[in-house]
């Protein structure tokens, strides 16, 4: 229990899948800047996250490293990435169609998002058990959660600021903003890490 | 004429990382050297490069229903492929690189000239655009890289830049840093572009002047 307690604390505040690995930015910068959206895609990359997992965890450690497959990772990997992404879609517009509709997320930015890819891989190589590996994606999911409502605070701000020199609006502006983001959550990640261990 | 233009563009006016914000992830995380950066950079263009023509070619045997489908199982052949290349080739770089070379695959400047230019567009073109978008990609990757490394380490590709053991700005190296450099450049780009369009915009207005006066 108490491990699994450090691995979502870690994920969510000290290896924070965006900004502290830089996973999933494009997602954050696409976005536009509203609270319900971003928890609305939060949580389905969460899902898709813990989906992946759920089915690559075990193709790799009970197929894969045991028959020295390992180069047919990315192979296997990503279609099923996909396919989690593509399930996950598929359930959130069956349940809430409407609400779905109205936020135009589309399938292509949830499978084709870094950070569902990455913590697949990342979960095989850090030898945790399969209970801990999916609590590691909810807490990376977590973490992806909390950075993309930050943001969009930030975006907001952003957006109706008016004295931002005509070069730096839009596109330039947010990844500086991003940056400074990264920036405060590297020196507060310093702290949670002394704190955790 | 047309495929040459659209080269360029690619490059300058719609590039791919800084005026499109597709693959920041990649651009920021993985730049902390010129070797790495160059690495991915070419990976990212192999991969664009090798997955789009197939897809282009069978475009008239792939059925709507199974487009999709397909060709993410092309592009993750392609990428296996490229990876186990350059764990072959560059042990050193690729195991510094880590997840970023599979994650080659779902890089979203890939997903989309594949799935949307290639599927809808003949041979040729389908080259241009995806040799414009890598080489584009590639140029960001390579110059970040350069620039971060020898401000961040003081080094240069492995060698040393400066006389002295010292370093600028250990700062750049981190992943703000790396945002900040991509944000600076992201800023020069659209006030090129700006130059550019106003450019063109005041050529045809003293074009329209002129025809009138002659007129």
């Amino acid at each position: 229990m108490k491990e699994i307690i450090i691995i979502m604390m870690t994920m969510v505040l000290v290896d924070n899948i965006v900004l502290a690995k830089a996973l999933g930015a494009c997602s954050l910068i696409k976005l536009p800047a509203s609270a319900g959206r971003s928890a609305a895609m939060g949580l389905a990359v969460t899902f898709a996250m813990i989906g992946a997992t759920l089915f690559t965890w075990p193709l790799d450690r009970y197929w894969l490293v045991p028959f020295d497959l390992e180069y047919f990772r990315i192979f296997l990997f990503i279609p099923l990435i996909f396919l989690a992404g593509y399930l996950v879609t598929a359930v959130l517009k069956k349940a809430a169609h409407s609400y779905w509709e109205s936020m135009g997320c589309t399938s292509s930015l949830i499978s084709a998002n870094c950070a569902v890819a990455g913590i697949a891989f990342i979960n095989t190589d850090q030898g945790f058990t399969y209970f801990e590996a999916v609590y590691c994606a909810l807490g990376a999911g977590l973490g992806f959660t909390g950075a993309m409502l930050i943001f969009a605070g930030m975006k907001y701000k952003i957006d109706k600021a008016n004295n931002i020199p005509e070069a730096f609006r839009g596109i330039p502006a947010y990844i500086m903003a991003l940056a400074i983001l990264s920036m405060v959550f590297i020196g507060f990640s310093q702290a949670a890490a002394a704190l955790i261990s | 004429m047309i495929d040459h233009r659209s080269f360029t563009k690619k490059i300058l006016t719609e590039n791919p990382v800084l005026v499109m914000a597709a693959g920041i992830c990649p651009a920021v995380a993985v730049t902390d050297s010129a070797y790495s950066g160059l690495l991915l950079g070419c990976g990212t263009l192999l991969v664009l490069l090798l997955s789009s023509l197939p897809v282009t070619l069978m475009k008239s045997i792939i059925p709507e229903k199974a487009a999709c489908a397909s060709h993410i199982i092309i592009i993750a052949a392609i990428t296996s492929v490229i990876q186990m290349l350059f764990s072959s080739w560059f042990p050193y770089v690729t195991e510094e690189v880590g997840i970023f070379i599979p994650l080659i695959a779902v890089n979203c400047i890939v997903i989309e000239s594949v799935n949307g230019f290639a599927r809808n567009n003949p041979a040729l073109p389908t080259l241009f655009n995806g040799l414009g978008a890598g080489m584009g990609f590639l140029i960001i990757l390579l110059l970040m890289g350069i620039i971060r490394e020898s401000i961040g380490k003081g080094t240069l590709f492995g060698d040393p830049v400066f006389a002295e053991d010292m370093t600028l700005l250990p700062f750049a190296v981190l992943l703000p840093g790396g945002f900040f450099l991509l944000s600076l450049l992201a800023a020069l780009i659209k006030h090129i572009n700006r130059m550019i369009s106003q450019k063109q915009k005041n050529a045809k207005n003293n074009h329209i002047e002129e025809e009138e006066i002659s007129s």
